[in-house]
């Protein structure tokens, strides 16, 4: 009991990360559309929030969020990411979010201390 | 002296890192034009052959390699990042590349270890 419970405080879990991300994207834009002025600030915005909430989880890692938003234009886009780390303790998460009038891509690494 | 060489072989060296990734994104793209077939392709290789020559550096680092590639088209892209990390010994290096039909971002980040 107490080892699966101490296995749950020190490993990377996915949904719970996934939640927070969605949560920071639901409230920073929401239903807005691409306004070139405010983007800036929507993107630093939803970083930092993440970042808030996973430090509060209070986990033994260091995290790394970044995010990526893109105009509905036509435009394509392809984003890939590959990690040098250990498997067994590291972790990421990629939540891919859209409105009417925007992409937005944020990616979480974890990687245990 | 000895002190010297071993900072030198334990921190994260900007430049070093920047050259690598320039190479790695010249070689791969180069004067091509954007080509949704060759995209995916195109991803991998840059991202396996970074991390391939960072890990080739022998440091004690844990590597993320991210890219992003995007077609020429008007659209507006934005990009942030944060991290939750040991500001004395980590860090990050990001390379904006471009040709005629393409944006190229790539980022690296180092922990270490």
């Amino acid at each position: 009991m107490d080892d699966d419970q101490s296995a749950e405080e020190t490993a990377f879990v996915v949904e719970e990360v996934s939640a927070i991300i969605k949560e920071s994207l639901e409230s920073v834009i929401g239903r807005s559309s691409f306004e070139h002025k405010r983007v800036c600030q929507w993107t630093s915005s939803v970083v930092e929030q993440s970042l808030f909430q996973l430090s509060k989880l209070a986990k033994p890692f260091k995290y790394i969020v970044t995010c990526i938003i893109m105009q509905k234009n036509g435009a394509g886009l392809q984003s890939a990411s590959s990690c040098f780390w250990d498997s067994t303790t590291d972790g990421s998460c990629t939540v891919r979010w859209e409105n009417k009038y925007l992409f937005c891509i944020v990616s979480v690494f974890g990687l245990a201390i | 002296m000895d002190e010297d060489q071993s900072a030198e072989e334990t921190t994260f060296v900007v430049d070093e890192i920047t050259t690598v990734i320039k190479e790695a994104v010249e070689s791969t793209i180069g004067n091509h034009s954007y080509q949704q077939n060759k995209i995916n392709q195109w991803m991998s290789n840059i991202v396996e052959s970074s991390l391939s020559q960072l890990t080739k550096l022998g440091k004690p680092f844990k590597y993320i390699v991210t890219c992003i590639i995007l077609q020429k088209n008007g659209a507006g892209l934005h990009t942030a990042s944060s991290c939750f990390w040991d500001n004395t010994t980590d860090g990050s290096c990001t390379v904006r590349w471009e040709n005629k039909t393409i944006y190229c971002i790539v980022s690296v980040f180092g922990l270490a270890i």
